[in-house]
């Protein structure tokens, strides 16, 4: 399975690698493809629930096609949330190339400069744009990239989608991530803080296009592994080409005979054959799952003071949250889904001031002593070992 | 169909848009800025965009023209190649 990564952590070999595919396929001519299907595509690819399938099509293909000319290369992806400024090192000349210039936006320097020879927009949109150069203003349209607090919001926002199914859809994760919503935000803003060549619908122009949708599909990905039990949405109802089981438009010239593939065709990435390097692969993007308990602020808890500790209670399986407060003993049992119940006081005793046990002195531990699956507690006191057997049926 | 002209930044804004309900939904408005015709995108809410500015939508056709013309001014540098 391939493994997509975070743009930065990529070594100065395997970018290189990148640029030089990218520089191949567009030499081939293929490059430009993408750009004119992307085009063509309009509204069957945008402004609806396909949006998140469509591109995750749209950069499979692509990506396939790089590794056509390089086996090793897979598409980076670029987390605009954190690496937000003009100085990220995206975009470096041995990179992307940096902003365009102040002028008229033309990109000076990198392989993708005009002038450097390898990189002529050959689909523009005349009249509104009919340069042949590639440009980029930053922070010309918008004057920032989104925050990862938006990121977190968008990622918590269920179902996938709602009606009426397209830009005006007033909540849901497809057109809060689109970025429709008190917009332009997210996947948008990302194209108008880029500006130039990224800001008309030949967008694919400005190979950053592809690393920007990498990041948007991993996002997708994450939320997915979040909700597993949301679904893509609707099976119906939605303009053609966006639901659930429509063929996605236009499939069609140059890319026939693949004009076959539907959203449900796409759901997994996995079974696309790729995976993401951290977050949503291995774990789901952190959520808070038990309010104001065992926290700094909610409850005072203090590592110097307070060991929290996981561990099964119940003996189901499932660890369950421990922790030596000031007055002794609490725990908070799983429900076996990632969330817990409520925090309770279950013991006066191994605590800070029930008994002034300390951590620097008074090590304690939960260990089944009795082997009924059940851990129970173990603390090391000033004269010798204190011993709490667990006592749940 | 009523027209609009407007110069903005020394380039002429010409709208053109359907006069009645029943042809508002068969047509959609035209926008030519310096007798170039744009491919204007009518989105549900009643705002617009362009192929040009697509991601992102204005209220109004005036305001999007000249959106437009802040973002493409004509000052492109002859092509060496």
């Amino acid at each position: 399975m391939l493994t997509r990564k975070n743009q930065v952590s990529l070594s100065a070999d395997e970018k290189s690698r990148f640029i030089a595919a990218v520089l191949a396929l567009k030499a081939s001519g293929k490059y430009d493809q993408y750009v004119r299907v992307h085009r063509d595509a309009g509204h069957a690819a945008h402004r609806g629930p396909a949006f998140l399938p469509w591109h995750r099509e749209f950069l499979r293909r692509f990506e396939l096609d790089l590794r056509s000319i390089d086996p090793s290369v897979t598409l980076p992806y670029w987390d605009w949330s954190v690496d937000n400024s003009p100085s990220s090192s995206i975009w470096n000349s041995s990179f992307l190339g940096g902003n365009g210039r102040t002028s008229d936006g033309k990109v000076m320097d990198g392989p993708f400069a005009f002038d450097a020879g390898n990189w002529r927009l050959n689909h523009v949109v005349p009249p509104e744009d009919p340069s042949p150069f590639l440009k980029r203003q930053f922070g010309r349209s918008a004057a920032s990239l989104p925050t990862p607090a938006s990121v977190t919001a968008a990622l918590n926002e269920t179902p996938y989608d709602v009606a009426p199914w397209d830009m005006t859809s007033s909540s849901g994760f497809r057109n809060r991530l689109e970025g429709w919503i008190s917009g332009p935000q997210l996947h948008n803003r990302v194209h108008l803080w880029v500006g130039g060549s990224m800001v008309p619908i030949t967008s694919p122009n400005d190979p950053v296009f592809f690393l920007h949708h990498c990041f948007v599909d991993k996002l997708w990905a994450e939320w997915q592994a979040m909700f597993p039990d949301e679904g893509y949405l609707p099976s119906s109802g939605a303009h053609a080409g966006h639901n659930l089981n429509d063929f996605m438009q236009p499939w069609s010239n140059p890319w026939q005979p693949w004009n076959d593939v539907r959203p449900a065709d796409v759901l997994d990435h996995h079974a696309l054959g790729y995976r993401y390097d951290v977050v949503g692969d291995l774990f789901t993007a952190p959520r808070m799952l038990l309010e104001d308990a065992f926290g700094y602020e909610t409850g005072d808890w203090r590592v110097e003071r307070h060991p929290r500790f996981l561990a099964d209670l119940t003996g189901d399986g499932r660890a369950d949250i421990v922790g030596f407060g000031n007055r002794g003993v609490y725990v908070a049992l799983s429900n076996g889904d990632g969330t817990f119940q409520s925090l309770e006081g279950v013991l006066d005793g191994f605590g800070y001031e029930a008994g002034t046990w300390r951590v620097e002195r008074h090590p304690r531990f939960l260990a089944d002593l009795t082997g009924d699956g059940r851990a129970d507690i173990v603390g090391f006191g000033n004269a010798g070992v204190h011993v709490s057997l667990n006592t749940t049926q | 169909m009523p027209h609009s002209r407007e110069t903005y930044k020394g380039r002429s804004i010409v709208i053109e848009e359907p006069e009645d309900e029943a042809r508002l939904s068969e047509g959609k408005p035209s926008l030519a800025i310096d007798d170039q015709r744009v491919n204007v995108i009518q989105n549900p809410d009643g705002t617009y965009s362009s192929e040009g500015l697509y991601y992102t939508k204005y209220a109004s056709l005036p305001e999007l023209a000249r959106a437009i013309i802040d973002s493409y001014p004509c000052e492109d540098e002859p092509l060496s190649s």
